[in-house]
């Protein structure tokens, strides 16, 4: 099965979305909002390559993406017991947050990047602030990791609109990692 | 300091007191619109430059450090320009 231009092909459990073994490794996705957690935090779902077309991702790569994109019905190529290959497109205004690598890293792509919020305290030479007291600056992160061809570098310091993160929360083997997500279209400006 | 990207330009937006008479100021808070120098702009903006005085709609900006991040494209939040 090859994809045409424009387009890629993934398949994916329709029962189990939010789980996938890939190699060694054992991947959840978990619903923030099922745990009472901030509801603004979206439901990633996970999916495999089949073919990665024009993009960098080769058969067998796991990506994850917003759950909206796997839900559209009408670009279903077939569904076989529950295993459902679909056609996705390549474009800017689809959410494919990244793919994950063999230690369990996302690697961003699509013009998404990896990013760590920035923290600050109280400036003191005497009090050392605690964690809880410590105020993370909702639209300022330093980059960890880019797409390709993006032209911000990594290590920067970039200033974004607020609240356009987006925490992906992930475990690989039981342990949870977290991914502070940002988009390039949301990024403003860059302090240097 | 902080470099705009793109179709943004950083505003230093005035103070948004006045002061009357009788020495009590008197503070909006939240002004519909704020007037302020562009101290620079991004690589794709060509209707701007540094140095001009704009007057532009705060809501849906990036405000840091007491700077304005705002998107100067023809759809974007600036209004008009004075010189």
């Amino acid at each position: 099965m090859k994809s045409i231009k424009g387009r890629m092909i993934v398949k994916f459990d329709l029962h189990q979305k939010d789980k996938v073994t890939f190699g060694t490794l054992k991947l959840y996705v978990p619903n923030r909002a099922d745990v009472n957690e901030n509801m603004r935090e979206g439901y990633p779902t996970l999916s495999t390559v089949v073919d990665g077309g024009e993009t960098e991702l080769k058969e067998g790569d796991v990506i994850v993406s917003e759950h909206t994109l796997l839900e559209n019905t009408g670009q279903w190529i077939e569904n076989i017991d529950g295993i459902v290959t679909m056609s996705i497109p390549i474009k800017s205004d689809v959410v494919i947050y990244g793919k994950i690598d063999e230690k369990g890293d996302v690697i961003p792509l699509f013009d998404n990047l990896v990013c760590e919020r920035i923290q600050e305290g109280f400036s003191s030479s005497i009090i050392i602030t605690p964690d809880i007291y410590k105020k993370v600056e909702n639209n300022k992160a330093i980059v960890l990791r880019v797409s390709k061809n993006s032209d911000i570098k990594e290590g920067e310091k970039i200033v974004y609109y607020r609240y356009s993160d987006y925490e992906l929360v992930y475990f690989i083997d039981g342990i949870e990692r977290k991914a502070i997500m940002v988009k390039r279209s949301d990024i403003v400006g860059i302090e240097k | 300091m902080i470099s705009p990207l793109d179709q943004n330009v950083l505003i230093k937006p005035e103070p948004i007191t006045e002061t009357k008479l009788t020495n009590i100021v008197f503070t909006n808070p939240k002004p519909a619109t704020r007037k302020g120098e562009i101290i620079s702009v991004g690589k794709d903006v060509e209707w701007l430059k540094k140095g001009d005085i704009v007057v532009f709609v705060p809501t849906n900006t990036v405000e840091t450090d007491g700077l304005f991040l705002v998107d100067a494209s023809l759809t974007g939040k600036i209004l008009f320009k004075y010189n």
